[in-house]
């Protein structure tokens, strides 16, 4: 199913209608849809965030919002870390349209994203996220992506970590 | 019947030992550019749209 999508994208801009975009009934999904509608082009505004939405035809398919970031690799005693912090991009929020789950769209979007990371003008070492503890259909796709979950104790969701070049 | 193609290794011979060896000194994962190698097909593919 995943090799018949042809996925487009468009950065999020006012002229965009993202009012009927729904991924699912469990929070989680409720909040990365509430996002997508009501927040995500004011922090794109503010400078906070950026959103990419992608479309299957004319048919809203999932969105992904990006931020820079930063890792303090000292506090998670990385191996060969070199610098105490490193520059990272996380992934904000990631939402799938309910009519385009199972698809491949999730794992499209994280290559996408993977490769903006990579090709920025700016040094990105790490891909980061958060999900929520009780999550386990999100963690799952993160985990066979290759993220790693770094989750302190302290931590009511789980933070897991992509190096973009080493294992 | 046509003779299977073999894949061409990019790399062979020394300059595949030095390219392994220059990665392991840079902590660099041949797993992961292999990775970000196939992202980057997908990326291709997923254009602007219009």
């Amino acid at each position: 199913m995943a090799e018949d999508l042809n996925l487009k994208y468009k950065p999020l801009s006012e002229s965009l209608d993202v009012s009927g975009f729904e991924c699912g009934e469990e929070p989680w999904s409720l909040s990365v849809a509430g996002f997508l509608q009501e927040d995500a082009l004011r922090e794109q505004s503010l400078g906070f965030s950026k959103t990419f939405v992608f479309f299957q035809n004319e048919d809203c398919a999932g969105f992904v919002t990006t931020l820079a970031s930063q890792i303090r690799t000292d506090r998670y005693q990385v191996p060969n870390a070199r610098y105490r912090q490193a520059p990272a991009v996380t992934i904000g929020r990631l939402g799938v349209a309910q009519p385009f789950h199972r698809m491949g769209v999730a794992t499209k979007i994280l290559d996408w994203t993977l490769v903006e990371a990579a090709n920025s003008n700016f040094g990105v070492k790490y891909l980061t996220l958060h999900v929520d503890q009780d999550n386990d259909p999100g963690r799952s796709l993160y985990e066979r992506f290759g993220f790693e979950d770094w989750t302190d104790s302290n931590m009511d969701k789980r933070f897991m970590v992509y190096d973009i070049y080493a294992d | 019947m046509a003779a299977p193609i073999e894949p061409t290794p990019v790399l062979t011979g020394k300059s595949a030992e030095r390219f392994i060896l220059r990665m392991k000194k840079q902590n660099l994962s041949e797993h992961k550019l292999a990775k970000l190698a196939a992202a980057k097909k997908t990326h291709e593919k997923i254009k602007l749209a219009k």
